[in-house]
This record gives C-alpha cells, sequence and structure tokens, in this order.
C-alpha cells in the first residue's frame, strides 16, 4: 500500500468537478439570483430584487399545489411501474432455458426500443397513433376484447394514466438492462442450494435474488424518480397539461410561468422549489437505500 | 472482456475526429431567416429562394422553426447580441421583448421606393409600426395580416332534407349565423352519431358540428379569444384599467363550455393550431373556425371538400360592449422584420423583391394575402373558386378585427392567462369568479410593474 | 400470495409460457415505432384506423422525399452525429477517471458529498437552465456552437455515467490493484492498465448509452445550436407544429422513423456490448 501515499485520487476526480461546475454552475446560480428577482422576458434589463417574494407568492398559489399533485403522481406512477415492469421482464429473461439464448439477445435489442425512440415522435405517436380514441392502438385492441376503451388523454380521469404508461414505456428499457445484467450476478450454487431447502421459484425470488440486487434497484429507482420528476418533452406533447390541469406537472408549470407568461422569477423560484423537493426525497432516499456506501 | 470489446468506442473516436474535419467545410453565408410555419413555406423553399439566389448570388439560409419557437429563438439570439438572424418573422403579440434590436426601415423604405400605399392603415397600425416602443417608425412589413373567420359545409347548408330539419327545429331557414347562439344551434343541430345521415349520406363515424384546435395552453387561448374580444371587450383601456371584470365574460365563458362540451369533436382538445381543419377535411366537422392561413386544408387540391365550403364573418354576441355588428378576433397573422445588422440593405431588398416585384407571384403560390393590389388582381381572384365567398367574408372581418395594443406585456396579461382562464373555467378547475379575479389580478400587477399604472 | 401465483406462472411456468411474455413485451415495445413506420409509408392523412395504417396497399415515398428535400435530413444527420460521437468521447474521457477517483477517495463523507452532489445536477428541470447557460455560452463565444451542445451534454449526462461507472470501479477486488502496485505500477498505471481493461464491459455500455442519450436530447440542442450545429431532434420539429397545409403527419413520421431508425440498427448490432457490459459490471451485489 506504500504508493498508494502518493496517490491522489482528486487528480481523477476534479477534471469532471470542474467541468460540471462551470458548465452547470454558472447558470444554476443565475438561475438561482433571477428567482429572488422580478424579471420579465420583455424587460430583462429591469430586474428588480424581490427576496423570497416568487417563493411565497407561489406556496400560496392553489394551482401549484394541484401541480405539486400531479407531479408526485406522475414521478411515482412511473417510478413504479417501470420498476416494477423492469424487474418483471428482466428476471423472465433471466429464468433458466431463456438467458444467454440467441432469443434472449433477439428480445434484448427489441427491448431497447423505446429508450431510443426521441421524445418529440414519442409524443407524436402517443397522441395520433396510441391514444387516439377512435383511431388509436389501444383502444383497437381493447375493442377486440369487446371493450370500450376510454377517451385516455382527452378525459380528465384517464389523462393522467395514458401519460404515465407512456412515459414509462419510455422509460422500463433501462430498468430491463440493468436488472437483466445484475441478475446475472447471482451466483447458480446460490439459487440451487435454495432450491434444495425447498425455497424456489418466489421464495426464491424474494429471498436470494432481490436482496441481491439491491443497489441496482435503488440506483435506477433513483434515476427513474429524478428524470421523470422533471420529464417535460413527452407531457407537453401528449397533453399540454390538460386536459384542464389533470397533467400540468411542475416542469411544465415552470414552461408556462417562464416562457408563455413571461415570468422569469417565478418560474426560476418553482425550479428551486422543485431542486429542494427532490434533493429532500433523494436524500432521504439514498440515506434508506444506502446508496452512497460504494467504493467498499 | 476480449480485447475487440475496445472497438465501438474506438472507432467511435476516429468517426468524431472526421466528421468534424468535415464540419468545418460548411458553405459561406449571406442572409439568415428565422421562418414561421405555413403555406408560405414550400413556396420558399422551391422557387423564392433559388430565384433570388440565381438572380443576386445573395446566399440564404432560411430556418423554419416551429411556431411557439420562432420569437424563443429571435429572442435569445438578440439577448446574446449575436448578430445571428437578418430576418425574422414577427407576431404583433411578440414584437415587444426584442424590439430594441430591430431595423427601423424608412431609410430604406425611401432610399429603395418601397410603396407603402399597398398596405391598409389597419394593418401598418398592427404589423408595421409600434407605437409605444418604436414611435413613429416601420419596423416590419406585413406579409400574411389575417383573423379568424367562421366556415361550413355549404353542400349539407343546401341540402333540402337539412333545411327542412333545421326550419322544423328552430323555425328559422338554415344559414351562416347571425349570432354566436345561431352557430351553437347549428352546431348542435348538426351534431350526430354514426349511423345517422346528413344531407341524405349515411354517417359511418360521428360527425361533430363545430370546432377549433384547443389544446392547452396556446391552442385554447388563440380560440377563446375570438369570444372575449367578440363580447366587446379590449382587454384594457388607455388608462390601463381592465374590462376583463366585466360579469359579460362569465356570460362568454359559460357559452364557450358549452358549445366544447356539445359539439366539439373531444380531441380537439389535444389539437394544435389549424389541426381540426383536418379533421373538416375528412367530412367529420360541419362547421368551423378558419384561420385563413389553414384554407388551403380544405380547398386545396385533393381535399375532398374542395368547393363545398363557403365562408361568413363571426358572428354577433347580442348585448357586447362595443354594439360590434359582427364578432371579431384579434388581428393575428405576421409580418417579417429585419434585425440591425450589418446586412440589413441586402435584406431589405429581398423583401421588397419578394412582396413588391413578386407581389402577385407570391399570392398566387401561397395564397397569403397582405397588399391591396393582391386583392384586386383579377388573376389572382380567379386562381382560386372559393375565393368568391371567402375573400369577402375575410375583408369585411378584417374590418372589425382587433388590432392588438402594442404593450410587449400583451402575451402576459392577454393570450396566457386568458387561455388558462378559459380552461380553468372548462373543467371547474377554479370556480368562474374565482378564474376571473385571477386574470384581472395578474394584469393589474403586471401594469403596475411596468409602471403604467 | 397472489404475487407468488402470479411468479409461479411468469418464472416457474413452462417455457412456452414465458415466450409468450416476453413476445407480448416486445409487441409493446415496438408496436407504436410499427404503426409510425407503416403510416410513414402512407398518404399524409391524419385519420387512419389500425387497420388501415397496417395495410400494405398505397404505399407511397412522397414523405420520405419530402423530409429529405425540406426536411435537409442528411444536414442535421450529420450534426447529430457529430454531437452524439464527441458527446460519447468527452463524456468517457471526463466522466471514467472521476468515477474511478470517487471510490479512490479515502473519507466516506467527502465520497458521499461528491456522489450526491454529481446527482444533485439531476434535479432541476433543464428549461430554465437553457436561458442563462446559452447567454453564459455567448459570453465565451461558444454560443450556437457544436461545442456548446457537446460540453452541456457532457453535463447533463455525467450523473448517469458516473454512477453507472462507480458500480463497475467498486466491483473491482482490492486485491487485484494491489497485486499491480507490487509490481510497481504508478498509481496512473494501475488506473490505465490494471483497471480500465477490467471495467471495458462497462465503458462500452456507458459509450453506447452516452450515445444514444446525446443522440435523443432536444431542449439543449435547440437552445444551444445555431442552424449550422443542428441534429435532427431539432429538424423534425419544422414539421411537428400542425401549421403547414395540412399539417404533416406523414412526413413527422417519415422524419421520426428516419431518427429512429438509425439508432434502432446501432442498438441491434452494439446490443451484445450493451448485454455483456452490464453483465460482466455488475459484479457489485
Amino acid at each position: 500500500m506504500s504508493s498508494r501515499r502518493h496517490f491522489n485520487p482528486w487528480a481523477f476526480v476534479l477534471p469532471g468537478v470542474i467541468a460540471g461546475g462551470v458548465i452547470l454552475g454558472v447558470p444554476v446560480v443565475q438561475a438561482l439570483w433571477t428567482s429572488l428577482h422580478r424579471l420579465r422576458l420583455y424587460r430583462l434589463h429591469d430586474q428588480v430584487w424581490v427576496g423570497l417574494d416568487n417563493y411565497l407568492r407561489l406556496w400560496q398559489d392553489p394551482l401549484f399545489h394541484l401541480s405539486i399533485r400531479s407531479t408526485v403522481v406522475f414521478t411515482l406512477g412511473c417510478t413504479v411501474l417501470s420498476v416494477i415492469a423492469g424487474l418483471a421482464v428482466a428476471s423472465v429473461m433471466s429464468t433458466r432455458g431463456i438467458r444467454g439464448t440467441t432469443a434472449a439477445r433477439f428480445f434484448m435489442a427489441f427491448y431497447l426500443v423505446p429508450f431510443v425512440a426521441t421524445q418529440v415522435v414519442v409524443g407524436m405517436m402517443g397522441r395520433l397513433y396510441v391514444w387516439e380514441p377512435e383511431y388509436g392502438l389501444v383502444n383497437y385492441v381493447l375493442a377486440a376484447f369487446g371493450i370500450d376503451g376510454p377517451m385516455w388523454l382527452i378525459s380528465q380521469d384517464t389523462a393522467m394514466w395514458a401519460t404515465i404508461i407512456t412515459n414509462t414505456w419510455r422509460l422500463t428499457p433501462l430498468a430491463v438492462l440493468i436488472f437483466y445484467a445484475a441478475l446475472a450476478t447471482v451466483p447458480e450454487e446460490l439459487l440451487e442450494s435454495a432450491e434444495v431447502d425447498g425455497a424456489g421459484g418466489w421464495k426464491a425470488f424474494v429471498q436470494i435474488k432481490l436482496p441481491m440486487i439491491r443497489y441496482h434497484i435503488g440506483f435506477i429507482a433513483l434515476i427513474q424518480l429524478t428524470s421523470a420528476f422533471r420529464e417535460f418533452d413527452t407531457v407537453f406533447a401528449l397533453t399540454g397539461g390538460g386536459p384542464g390541469r389533470a397533467t400540468n406537472v411542475l416542469s411544465l408549470l415552470v414552461y408556462n410561468e417562464g416562457i408563455s407568461a413571461a415570468n422569469l422569477g417565478m418560474a426560476n423560484a418553482i425550479s428551486f422549489t422543485m431542486l429542494i423537493i427532490v434533493a429532500v426525497i433523494s436524500l432521504i432516499y439514498m440515506r434508506l437505500a444506502r446508496l452512497g456506501e460504494l467504493g467498499q | 472482456m476480449k480485447p475487440s470489446t475496445h472497438r465501438p468506442w474506438l472507432r467511435a473516436l476516429v468517426a468524431a475526429l472526421l466528421l468534424g474535419l468535415l464540419a468545418t467545410a460548411s458553405a459561406q453565408v449571406t442572409l439568415r431567416i428565422a421562418e414561421h410555419p405555413g403555406s408560405h413555406v414550400a413556396p420558399m423553399e422551391e422557387y423564392f429562394i433559388p430565384l433570388y439566389e440565381e438572380l443576386t448570388g445573395v446566399n440564404i439560409v432560411y430556418e423554419v422553426l416551429p411556431a411557439d419557437q420562432v420569437w424563443q429563438k429571435q429572442q435569445l439570439e438578440a439577448q446574446a447580441n449575436s448578430n445571428y438572424y437578418d430576418i425574422g418573422y414577427h407576431s404583433p403579440g411578440w414584437f415587444g421583448y426584442y424590439h430594441e434590436k430591430v431595423a427601423g426601415l424608412d431609410d430604406l423604405i425611401e432610399e429603395f421606393g418601397f410603396d407603402l400605399s399597398q398596405y391598409s392603415d389597419a394593418v401598418q397600425a398592427s404589423h408595421m409600426r409600434n407605437e409605444l416602443l418604436r414611435p413613429g417608425e416601420i419596423i416590419a412589413i406585413a406579409r400574411n395580416p389575417q383573423t379568424p373567420i367562421y366556415s361550413y359545409r355549404a353542400d349539407w347548408f343546401a341540402h333540402p332534407d337539412e333545411q327542412a330539419a333545421f326550419q322544423a327545429a328552430y323555425g328559422r331557414p338554415l344559414a351562416a349565423p347571425a349570432t354566436w347562439e345561431e352557430l351553437y344551434d347549428i352546431a348542435v343541430f348538426f351534431t350526430r352519431p354514426a349511423g345517422a345521415t346528413v344531407a341524405g349520406e349515411t354517417l359511418a363515424q360521428p360527425l361533430f358540428g363545430y370546432s377549433a384546435s384547443i389544446k392547452p395552453p396556446g391552442g385554447m387561448a388563440r380560440a377563446f379569444l375570438a369570444i372575449v374580444y367578440s363580447l366587446g371587450l379590449d382587454g384594457w383601456d388607455e388608462n390601463y384599467d381592465s374590462d376583463l371584470s366585466d360579469p359579460i365574460l362569465l356570460e362568454g365563458a359559460a357559452y364557450w363550455k358549452r358549445l366544447i362540451q356539445d359539439t366539439f369533436p373531444p380531441q380537439a382538445q389535444t389539437w394544435d393550431f389549424l389541426e381540426h381543419l383536418s379533421f373538416m377535411r375528412e367530412g367529420r366537422l360541419a362547421t368551423a373556425e378558419m384561420w385563413p392561413e389553414g384554407v388551403l386544408t380544405v380547398e386545396g387540391d385533393g381535399a375532398p371538400t374542395a368547393g363545398k365550403l363557403a365562408y361568413a364573418p363571426l358572428p354577433q354576441w347580442p348585448g357586447n360592449r362595443k354594439d360590434l355588428p359582427i364578432g371579431r378576433s384579434f388581428l393575428g397573422g405576421g409580418g417579417v422584420l429585419i434585425f440591425d445588422t450589418p446586412n440589413k440593405a441586402e435584406a431589405f431588398k429581398f423583401l421588397q423583391w419578394l412582396f413588391e416585384e413578386q407581389s402577385k407571384e407570391f399570392n398566387l403560390r401561397t395564397a397569403m394575402f397582405s397588399r391591396a393590389d393582391q386583392f384586386t388582381d383579377p388573376d389572382v381572384l380567379a386562381s382560386y373558386d372559393f375565393y368568391e365567398t371567402f375573400l369577402p367574408a375575410w375583408q369585411e372581418q378584417t374590418t372589425y378585427a382587433f388590432p392588438r395594443q402594442y404593450e410587449a406585456e400583451w402575451g402576459a396579461v392577454m393570450y396566457t392567462p386568458v387561455g388558462e382562464f378559459a380552461n380553468d373555467v372548462l373543467y371547474d378547475t377554479l370556480t368562474p369568479e374565482q378564474s376571473q379575479r385571477r386574470l384581472v389580478d395578474n394584469m393589474e400587477r403586471i401594469f403596475d410593474e411596468s409602471g403604467y399604472r | 400470495m397472489r404475487s407468488a401465483r402470479a411468479y409461479k406462472w411468469l418464472g416457474g411456468g413452462g417455457l412456452a409460457l414465458r415466450y409468450l411474455f416476453l413476445i407480448a413485451w416486445m409487441l409493446i415495445c415496438i408496436m407504436p415505432v410499427v404503426l409510425l413506420l407503416m403510416g410513414s409509408l402512407k398518404d399524409t392523412a391524419l385519420f387512419q384506423s389500425v387497420p388501415q395504417i397496417l395495410s400494405f396497399s398505397g404505399f407511397t415515398l412522397d414523405n420520405y422525399t419530402q423530409s429529405f428535400q425540406q426536411g435537409n435530413y442528411l444536414h442535421f444527420l450529420r450534426n447529430s452525429l457529430i454531437i452524439s460521437f464527441s458527446a460519447l468521447a468527452v463524456v468517457l474521457v471526463v466522466c471514467t477517471p472521476m468515477a474511478y477517483g470517487i471510490t479512490k477517495l479515502a473519507s466516506p463523507k467527502t465520497r458521499n458529498l461528491i456522489v450526491f452532489s454529481v446527482l444533485a445536477t439531476r434535479f432541476l428541470p433543464y428549461v430554465v437552465l437553457a436561458l442563462p447557460m446559452y447567454l453564459f455560452f455567448a459570453r465565451i463565444g461558444l454560443q450556437g456552437t457544436i461545442v456548446g451542445v457537446v460540453l452541456a451534454h457532457l453535463a447533463m449526462q455525467m450523473p448517469f455515467i458516473v454512477w453507472l461507472m462507480l458500480g463497475f470501479f467498486a466491483g473491482i477486488p482490492h486485491e487485484v490493484e494491489e497485486a499491480a502496485v507490487i509490481d510497481g505500477a504508478s498509481p496512473f498505471g494501475v488506473f490505465w492498465r490494471i483497471c480500465l481493461p477490467m471495467v471495458l464491459p462497462g465503458l462500452n455500455a456507458s459509450a453506447i448509452l452516452a450515445f444514444i442519450i446525446s443522440y435523443n436530447e432536444f431542449l439543449f440542442a435547440f437552445f444551444l445550436a445555431g442552424y449550422d450545429a443542428q441534429p435532427l431532434t431539432v429538424g423534425i420539429t419544422r414539421f411537428v407544429g400542425g401549421a403547414d397545409v395540412g399539417a404533416q403527419y406523414g412526413v413527422v413520421a417519415a422524419y421520426g422513423t428516419l431518427i429512429i431508425l438509425p439508432i434502432i440498427i446501432f442498438a441491434l448490432i452494439v446490443n451484445r456490448y450493451i448485454v455483456s457490459g452490464m453483465t460482466a459490471g455488475a459484479v457489485k451485489g
């Protein structure tokens, strides 16, 4: 271990920290500064200090609370569904007789398709080909089973579900991929000895496999959570926040305030409120899932 | 962990370097244009730009941006003082954001002898000047000023069965509506399930009575403003007092809610600008809001509805606050502006060639009207049969259209919040009174902020 | 124990049932794209039922012609490839050593702080960063350039790639490195000659994912790139607005297909690197 003393890991870490710090740091500080001002897109030279006024106004706004609620539903929905779907697909893919076969490779290639589908296109596909109540795929399939499908994006009751499912469709491939890889690391001997003890199937899955890939589940859940929390493109293209305000998640509120209503101060205040919310959630989550404990 | 696994990213690095070298060999550029989508884009790309490049040797980079993003990009470049675009698109509601970077055109107009008399006073006031932010100057050239009118299936309206049924139900002949309430009746009359008949033919799919494209936030705002302005409301007066607190706004909102729920195709809530016209083209709409720039969707070559439509001005709102004889919306559409770059004289020469020298050709290829000579040219008038009912309706409507106020705040106090108001009332997110309060408070706060009051 | 029964049905059930499940999932994944592809080959009418779209009649290539001509496909494709490959290179060069360095930091507290700070950059809605970032880049002369877009992509991808690589580096047994040190390897030598080859599969996976993420990114590309630098995701938007004559859905579908197809083919080719990379790297339980 003698040469360890000369080794300074900071030499490896700093370039990244500096690059990230400058590229993101400057705009972030600027954005934070803006959130404490009154600043309008049409009068950018006229920045007036208002302190926490934007934040206070925000918290008093009932529509902001509505947006928080839809964001929580959307984020949790996408995270939970994509983790469950990812686990289900990956564990079936990992069963004996399928894992490692050419068929598995073939499947995996197509499972990646949603991940590589450009969001602008996903929005259009979703609106015109999938959820369109009269012409779309989902109601066509439902009709084949004799079910009269709902209005999906057009009804306040179902729009959120359709949006969540579309985004989950996009998020799941990453989960499948990483869980599939992680499940491969569960040693066969462990499973075999469990089977000898009479703990096959479900029991082995819950008691052996799930704990073994705990880190990966935690990692993916957090990645999905953070990306669903600030998802903009998919929701904007599918519903624009409607019907009514049913899918008006916070990132859309940021856009509406900042761009449509030209209120940059308020838009940035919403963003930093989002940052605080998701940072707190992530901190608690990382504590619980012990995601920081790497490299020991 | 075979060595061969090295390859993908090594190959990637090499490819990146090669492509990087390629990228540096791009062409030299003279005029950069930021463009709004529309029926003029294809003619511009396929005809006018190549022709001008050939005639003059000027190089033109033509960048078509999505409707909402044109001004965002222009704003960004103006903000950074980049002199990136030489020519931009301008809708009166956006202009205030970057007006300092826009070239005044009076000197150029004089130097090159551009004929302003082709543009009506209203169009000049709305689309070519901004008396508040750039008093006394011409700062743009109007290209497609327009305002929505009413369009309907004349073939169905004229059908004896429909005439008789409507007469029996409503006690008056079936004709273009004179009031918004009549518009509602007609829309309800034509809203029919699959299997019913219309004009003697059985419907394979449900038919809807009326529609606009009302996806929130932009679509809803654009469509509902036709009600707001028809109510005789202006938004605010010269003292910056809001007239949106008038109770008549709630009547309008209640009407709008009824109209959407009873007669719009539900999908309209996911449609952006003009998408409902594609639905009309399919024969699934009896009447519709018509922004003139969308007319070729239903009247162009190959459209099944071509020649079957007729047009009328928007109907009146009885008791409206301005005693308007017909309805109205804002004077929308846009013009072209020149940014204050070293290329501005070259840019002006191009626009003069396009709009003055090619005025007729431009109209024939785009169906866009802005100049007096276009409305009177016999070749123009003969170019489409539908112009016979379309142009009179357009011209009558334009005389009543509301020219947007010059304040840069228009989008922040009218467009966006009015759209939200309609959306919140439609879905009971807030009570109508709460929504109205919100609308008015927002306007007053912003005007206070800006120091107008 | 309904879930137990469901599990038995899926995992413990017959091979045929499991295949059925996997095929069903595959259909869910590709059906929208199949509809897009078929829709792109039809006349540009907006409202077509599923059987109409999927029928093998009335094919036309008009939409593709328009995509290539008006949509300037090759111009945007070139920019897309430059951006994605450059981002991939920059991301790997910066993030790989960073992940390695983080695993070697002595204090768990510092380590956690760095890991959390890196992650924290994922929390902000990017739409508010785009404007200040543009102005910042303009100040240092990078506005409208590919360099600006690539730097933004580096910052955007850092949390994901660093985290992914952390898992791989953390999986290297200490003994391997110590043996190398005893053999007289320098610290950089240990990283370059011992550790990097061991995480090569992870590097492959990261490279592929970085490429795909960059290829698909829209927001920064839209705000930061000038026309000469814009990628396909920006190029398609001119057809999306719906304000063109007879909203050009056929063209959007064709253009969308042209964006998606190269990356699907790419994924099919490199797919085994992704999976082998993941499998080899996921040794940390």
